[in-house]
């Protein structure tokens, strides 16, 4: 009796105390002063002040930074400010540079195009076309954040770490030769060495070195992608102890180069979280402000900055993909880009206050015929397989739910959204299981064909599975038997070993034309399935040196016409992308390009 | 007992070596280091797949490269990741991630699930036993994942919609008020006509409470009066009085009372300190009031009581100590969206220490909860067993015979037996939430040891998971020894 008195006062006492906590309404004080809490305290941005002429945008005008940060999910971390090593090279840390580092063109606006920074040069023109010669002037008042001037010195560095000229060595002296490959490795880390290697010798530079005139020993069709992406090359120099980079490289002093590659690949190597503010300068718009280990990179405007000032912060959230929109709804960043599914699409379009944008990426889906596998012999063959694959019907259920927009694919060369697609195919791939068992039996070919369907398979694709269970059970109708030989090690064994009869797999393209001519090339590596058209072979050769536009585009129409004629591979979709931001901000545009929606991030800004 | 703990760390070591020797040779057959280059279309690919060989010491055999990496971990070098960043480095901000999340998190499910364990266990087959029950099970069963997305949604985007406009309706204050009476009916003892009368009388104070902070908008600007945290510190005081002594005792409620006006006074001396403080200053406070609590204790309990005194003066000097802190806590609080669901801060966070505490706590509370629903089930089942099992035992009997307070009974006879099967479940349990914390993490954009793992693993880049690999084993086999240890020292048979 006693104990469940006692209890019971307790439990008053208990009840009391909750009651009071509750009636603790009156509320009101205190918060008064929590407003400032905050609010970002962001410098203004720079030296210019309100520029009468600026109608990009007004918000520049305000003095900068209006509100708080805008903040962008990716779902990987920074990690290296030079971008142009092999090591390092990713979407990941271009998403932070693309307006920290100077370009003379970058991938811009909705169809990804090369597009001249006209702040960052004055003039960029073609002086000779034979031999292909470019004069570069840069703006007399381009500097990086430190007050050197951004000139030749940054864009010949660019040449020499790029042009593969320089080679690691052994002890002996000799060059180091890797056993698997047989092949030497450079001493500097880079991703290619288009361009560069084209180069008739070093870029010349004028007195001032803000003119730089390449010139190329045979004329490459995409010169506008060279120079991108530069790294401060006085910066090297000094952090190399070397007394003159351009100096050492003229004089080929393989001591001063060596010094000077090692500084290049390993400078920027840093643990996150470590930046350096004299190290990683800034040539654009934006520069590196801080970097959160394992959390964010905050991009704040450059106070060097000679041209129209950044809008404002902008924060890069390192947030894995599945949970970005959730971040977006609440509030917590204000634009993504991710992979789109079906069922993301759907999650976004159910928030209030974002809008969702889809569109194509540079990638694409295709089909190809293995040409060292006499099945494809007889083209009747080929477009007996072309006539039951069943192309629309994969995009209208696998591609339009995420892209509502999007159609088969019919030009290997130029994606639909780009200036110069047109229709190649003549109809020759358009499902009809009729024609195509007309065909089989035209061409002779003992039936069933047996086929097998090669494909990168981990398990883990629904969309390629699904693309899969289509052709076979089109193509299985009539005179083919199409076997699933999907494997997980389809990339590194079986495509290059031959190991398949018909391989299904996606190019990663891009707005330049010339990266995609190895694929068609006889003997070239990546001609997987062996295409041989004699007859394409001159136009592939000639477009590598086109650097007109519109020759571009003829002759890339050209040599895919051929390749639909000969029906070499079979071109299926472009892969969709989507952007969603939220409606508070403006400026957010769709990039189909690798660098990634960021392109404008100085743009950027609250409405 | 020395050469027991040493034995048990001796036979960890070759547990690791031969864990690390599987796990480098799982990690480098998990695929191909090279592959995004061998879908290139550069024509450079074989000088860069070349590179990359060179660089990753790819033209090693598996034994050299695994001998390469022990004897870097033997001169305590953790190696670099493939674009070479250092390991250790990597591991030192992953590490202190993960750990602020599963300390927190198993804390939190170890308190909750031994009270509920408990209470479930004293009020057997009760509304809350089963229901209870009915949780833990159903925590049990669900993915991490699916509840961490769950949190989110209603936890995180739903609630701060909520509080931008707070209003409830008589539904929901309906529905808020009955859950409260429900449970005061489940706990309270004794006859039904008691049980119901109590559930009445808090689903009544839940009622009143709630339409009082509706209409006043208190949830839009909270805080709390002087005046009401002086009455709410009162009650705190007379409510540790409770803990210690009959409320009939005047010297004991006496002490926690005027502890609790010292409390009140004290915070205003110091809300200099209070409103914006440091680490250094708080942790001084909280000395400071325990000293305080202590002295008034020992003054006003006199010779008889002061052990009592003493005690409630010092809990109260806490409770009031939690009452300004929450008054502080929700000062400072902005309907701002402060619920996160990624990461765990805002970044580039600045301001008074308290906008920061709020906002750490609105970025750790829901990965800190999915992660505790793990270990709550376990830890609520087991505690629960155990109680069941000791509450029938003759000892017990003998005790509540002997006409001791049932709380005595239930907390100093039954409990502290309770406590050796459940000590072990909890030490082992700790794998379970460092093995849930790598979902979780990457669900809540958390970058800690389990993107480590993760991004290791896909980049077919042994160095990182190595080091994922040797923390968290270190951590568990440290974990066990710790269970091994505690099970001898609280059970001498197990000592041989």
């Amino acid at each position: 009796m006693n104990t469940t008195r006692r209890g019971s006062t307790k439990l008053l006492a208990i009840a009391a105390a909750t009651a009071l906590v509750v009636a603790a309404c009156g509320s009101d004080d205190d918060d008064a002063d929590t407003g400032g809490g905050d609010t970002e305290t962001t410098t203004d941005d720079g030296a210019e002040t309100t520029d009468g002429e600026d109608t990009t945008d007004d918000t520049a005008g305000e003095g900068g930074a209006t509100g708080e940060a805008i903040a962008y999910g990716n779902a990987q971390e920074f990690s290296n400010y030079n971008n142009n090593l092999g090591t390092s090279n990713s979407v990941k840390n271009s998403i932070v540079l693309n307006e920290v580092q100077p370009s003379p063109y970058n991938f811009a606006g909705p169809t990804g195009a090369l597009e001249l920074d006209t702040e960052l040069m004055d003039s960029v023109e073609i002086v000779s076309e034979d031999p292909l010669t470019i004069e570069y002037v840069v703006n007399a008042d381009a500097v990086w954040s430190d007050g050197e001037p951004i000139d030749c010195d940054d864009f010949l560095l660019q040449y020499y770490a790029n042009n593969g000229l320089y080679v690691q060595l052994d002890d002996a002296g000799e060059p180091l030769i890797d056993e698997e490959t047989e092949a030497e490795v450079f001493l500097f880390d880079l991703v290619g060495t288009t361009g560069y290697d084209q180069m008739d010798g070093a870029p010349a530079c004028s007195d001032d070195g803000k003119t730089i005139t390449v010139t190329y020993a045979a004329p490459f069709a995409d010169w506008q992608s060279v120079f991108g992406g530069q790294v401060p090359a006085h910066v090297i120099e000094r952090e190399a102890g070397v007394d003159d980079l351009l100096a050492a490289f003229e004089a080929d002093d393989r001591e001063a180069i060596e010094a000077i590659a090692e500084t290049y690949n390993t400078l920027y190597t840093v643990n996150p979280g470590e930046i350096n503010p004299d190290t990683m300068l800034s040539g654009g718009r934006l520069a590196i402000g801080s970097w959160e280990a394992g959390a964010s990179v905050t991009l704040v405007p450059n106070e060097a900055y000679w041209g129209t000032p950044a809008a404002g912060d902008v924060v890069v959230r390192l947030i894995a993909e599945e949970a970005q929109a959730q971040a977006l709804a609440n509030g917590e960043i204000s634009a993504m880009d991710p992979q789109p599914s079906v069922d993301l699409i759907g999650q976004l379009e159910g928030i209030d206050g974002v809008t969702v944008e889809t569109g194509n990426q540079y990638i694409w889906e295709h089909f190809d015929f293995n040409f060292n596998s006499d099945i494809w012999d007889d083209i009747l063959v080929r477009e007996a397989f072309a006539k039951c694959l069943p192309r629309q019907q994969m995009v209208e259920a696998l591609i339009q739910p995420v892209n509502p927009e999007a159609e088969v694919l019919n030009n290997r060369w130029i994606q639909p959204f780009e200036d110069g697609y047109q229709d190649n195919s003549n109809g020759v791939s358009e499902l009809d299981l009729e024609a195509a068992q007309a065909l089989l039996d035209e061409s002779g070919i003992a039936q069933p064909v047996p086929v097998r369907l090669g494909w990168f398979d981990n398990g883990g694709n629904q969309r390629r599975t699904d693309q899969v269970a289509l052709t076979i059970e089109s193509c299985n109708q009539i005179g083919f038997e199409i076997t699933d030989a999907g494997s997980e090690t389809f990339f590194d064994v079986e495509l290059a070993a031959g190991d398949w009869d018909i391989a299904m797999f996606a190019w990663a393209g891009s707005p330049l034309k010339s990266g995609a001519v190895s694929t068609y090339q006889l003997g070239s590596g990546n001609n997987v399935g062996n295409i041989d058209i004699p007859e394409m072979e001159p136009l592939l050769e000639e477009l590598l040196v086109t650097p007109d536009p519109q020759a571009q585009i003829d002759l890339a129409n050209q040599i895919d016409i051929l390749l639909w004629e000969n029906l070499a591979t079979i071109p299926v979709f472009s892969f969709p992308g989507v952007v969603a931001y939220s409606d508070d901000v403006s400026n957010v545009t769709y990039n189909p390009s690798q660098n990634g929606l960021t392109w404008n991030a100085s743009e950027w800004s609250r409405a | 007992m020395f050469f027991f703990i040493l034995r048990r760390m001796l036979v960890a070591i070759p547990i690791l070596l031969a864990s690390s020797f599987l796990m480098f040779f799982l990690v480098t057959i998990s695929g191909d280091p090279l592959a995004d280059l061998r879908q290139s279309q550069n024509p450079n690919v074989d000088q860069l797949i070349a590179a990359r060989r060179q660089r990753l010491n790819l033209d090693q055999g598996f034994f050299e490269r695994y001998i390469d990496w022990l004897s870097g971990i033997i001169r305590g070098d953790f190696g670099q990741n493939r674009e070479g960043q250092d390991v250790s480095a990597l591991l030192g901000d992953a590490m202190t991630t993960t750990f602020r999340l599963v300390i927190l998190a198993t804390l939190l499910s170890i308190v909750i699930g031994i009270v509920v364990g408990i209470v479930t266990a004293v009020r057997q087959y009760s509304i809350i036993d089963y229901s209870s029950t009915f949780a833990a099970f159903l925590f049990f069963s669900l993915p991490v994942f699916w509840v961490a997305v769950l949190l989110k949604e209603f936890g995180a985007i739903k609630f701060n919609d909520f509080l931008e406009a707070p209003g409830l309706s008589p539904a929901g204050i309906a529905i808020l008020s009955i859950i409260p009476a429900i449970l005061a009916f489940g706990l309270t003892p004794g006859a039904r006509r008691r049980r119901l009368f109590a559930g009445a009388v808090t689903g009544l104070v839940f009622l009143v409470g709630l339409v009082i902070i509706d209409a006043t908008d208190w949830m839009l600007n909270p805080g709390l009066s002087p005046l009401v945290v002086t009455l709410v510190s009162l009650a705190v005081g007379v409510g540790a009085a409770a803990l210690f002594a009959p409320l009939e005792n005047r010297r004991v409620v006496a002490a926690g009372v005027v502890t609790a006006l010292v409390g009140v006074v004290g915070s205003l001396a110091f809300s200099s300190w209070i409103e914006d403080p440091t680490w250094t200053q708080l942790l001084l406070l909280f000395v400071l009031s325990l000293v305080t609590g202590a002295v008034v204790g020992s003054v006003i309990g006199g010779v008889i009581d002061r052990r009592a005194a003493v005690s409630t003066g010092m809990w109260a000097t806490i409770g009031v100590g939690l009452v300004v802190v929450f008054d502080q806590f929700i000062s400072a609080w902005e309907p701002d969206r402060t619920i996160a669901t990624i990461g765990p801060q805002t970044p580039n966070l600045t301001g008074p220490f308290w906008v920061r505490m709020i906002d750490y706590a609105g970025h750790q509370i829901l990965p800190s909860l999915a992660l505790a629903l793990i270990g709550f089930a376990t830890f609520m089942r087991f505690t629960r067993a155990s109680m069941l099992e000791t509450l029938k035992s003759d000892y017990v009997r003998t005790a509540k015979a002997k006409g001791l307070p049932a709380t005595q009974v239930i907390m100093r006879h039954a409990f502290r037996t309770a406590l050796i099967p459940v000590m072990t479940v909890i030490t082992i349990s700790v794998a379970t939430i460092i093995e849930g914390a790598v979902i979780t993490e990457r669900v809540f954009a958390w970058q800690g040891m389990g993107s480590l793992f993760i991004d290791g693993l896909n980049d077919v880049d042994p160095y990182p998971v190595m080091g994922f690999l040797l923390v968290t084993s270190i951590v568990l086999i440290f974990m066990n020894a710790v269970a091994d240890i505690l099970y001898a020292y609280i059970d001498p048979r197990i000592r041989r």
